[in-house]
């Protein structure tokens, strides 16, 4: 198993395992069915652009195993984290590495803070993200409205990449 | 003379930046200004503003930030606050949220911004998240925010599996 960085042609094989993911429902916010093609298109963008660091994971065949964005938000320094894992290569150590590498990518992008949001149920994830050192900041309540306009909430989670007794950069 | 509230037009924007760069936005005016036109242009940005005597004393500006979701920035020049304008600007933008269909306002400040935590309150905003050392202060250092929570719909349509 390695972690790399994507580049714009991982982009269809990127957007073939998110579809799955959304397709089991329950995991990410984006509900089915995903547009393969037009999601392909603006990930392959934001890879090119650099608006997004997209890291890959993949077994020793070249298979793609899951994959971790890095997307910088308004807050200068700060960036959301978005992971998602082939149903097939769950509880291998796919995730862990990922987020492994993710902090380290951020790390090396001069980023302080990595933030996501994860459903309060999906207990698996959240103990995963915490076994990485990240924290529980707070639960946005009914953040996100569904196709059927249930209201989700959401845990929103945390990794300072500063150490608290770090100089000022 | 009284204050009127009205929707943000474009001929508000530097007016805008200006108070907003006085504490509530990062960055001069000028790029507050054009950040917050491009968004008006593409829909993405919509406001209020307070005026007294054809001066522009407060502002609310709403920036979509997700689906059904807007994030709050209210902005009251120094000598017109504890005048009421912040919280008149508040009640007005989430019933203006109501009435175009959001679901949610958000807004951060800082934890010791007791002037912004109880216009929160006022509104029926809560605390939902204590972010910590998240924005990077002029001098170098991290500081924490709170991040603010105002669910506009009734408790009926909240939660759903997914």
């Amino acid at each position: 198993m390695r972690v790399r960085r994507a580049v714009p042609e991982d982009a269809p094989a990127l957007a073939e395992l998110f579809a799955a993911v959304v397709d089991e429902g329950g995991f990410v916010l984006t509900e089915p069915p995903l547009d393969i093609p037009i999601w392909a298109e603006r990930v392959a963008h934001s890879i090119a652009s650099g608006e997004a660091t997209i890291l890959a994971c993949e077994d020793a065949g070249g298979t793609l195993l899951g994959h971790l964005g890095i997307h910088p938000v308004a807050e200068p320094g700060v960036a959301e984290v978005g992971i998602n894992i082939a149903a097939h290569a769950r509880g291998l150590g796919a995730g862990r590495a990922l987020m492994e590498a993710g902090a380290g990518t951020a790390r090396a992008l001069g980023l302080h803070k990595l933030m996501l949001e994860v459903f309060p149920e999906n207990l698996v994830a959240v103990a995963l993200y915490a076994a990485g050192g990240w924290e529980v900041e707070g639960r946005f309540a009914a953040h996100h409205r569904r196709a059927d306009g249930a209201l989700r909430d959401v845990l929103v989670m945390a990794l300072a990449l500063e150490p608290a007794d770090a100089p000022p950069v | 003379v009284s204050v009127a509230l009205r929707s943000l037009e474009p001929r508000d924007l530097l007016a805008v930046g200006e108070l907003a760069a006085a504490d509530a936005l990062p960055g001069p005016p000028e790029a507050i200004a054009d950040r917050l036109g491009s968004e008006l242009l593409a829909g993405a940005m919509w406001g209020l503003v307070a005026e007294r005597a054809g001066r522009l004393e407060g502002a609310a500006v709403v920036e979509t930030d997700g689906p059904g979701r807007g994030r709050v920035t209210v902005a009251v020049a120094g000598e017109a606050r504890r005048s009421g304008i912040g919280a008149a600007l508040a009640m007005a933008v989430a019933e203006s949220a109501r009435g175009r269909g959001r679901h949610k306002l958000v807004a951060t400040c800082a934890p010791g911004d007791r002037a912004a935590l109880g216009l929160a309150r006022s509104v029926g905003a809560g605390a939902e998240a204590l972010l910590r050392r998240h924005r990077r202060t002029a001098g170098g250092g991290l500081e924490d925010l709170v991040a603010l929570g105002l669910v506009l719909v009734p408790a009926p349509h909240r939660g759903g599996r997914a």
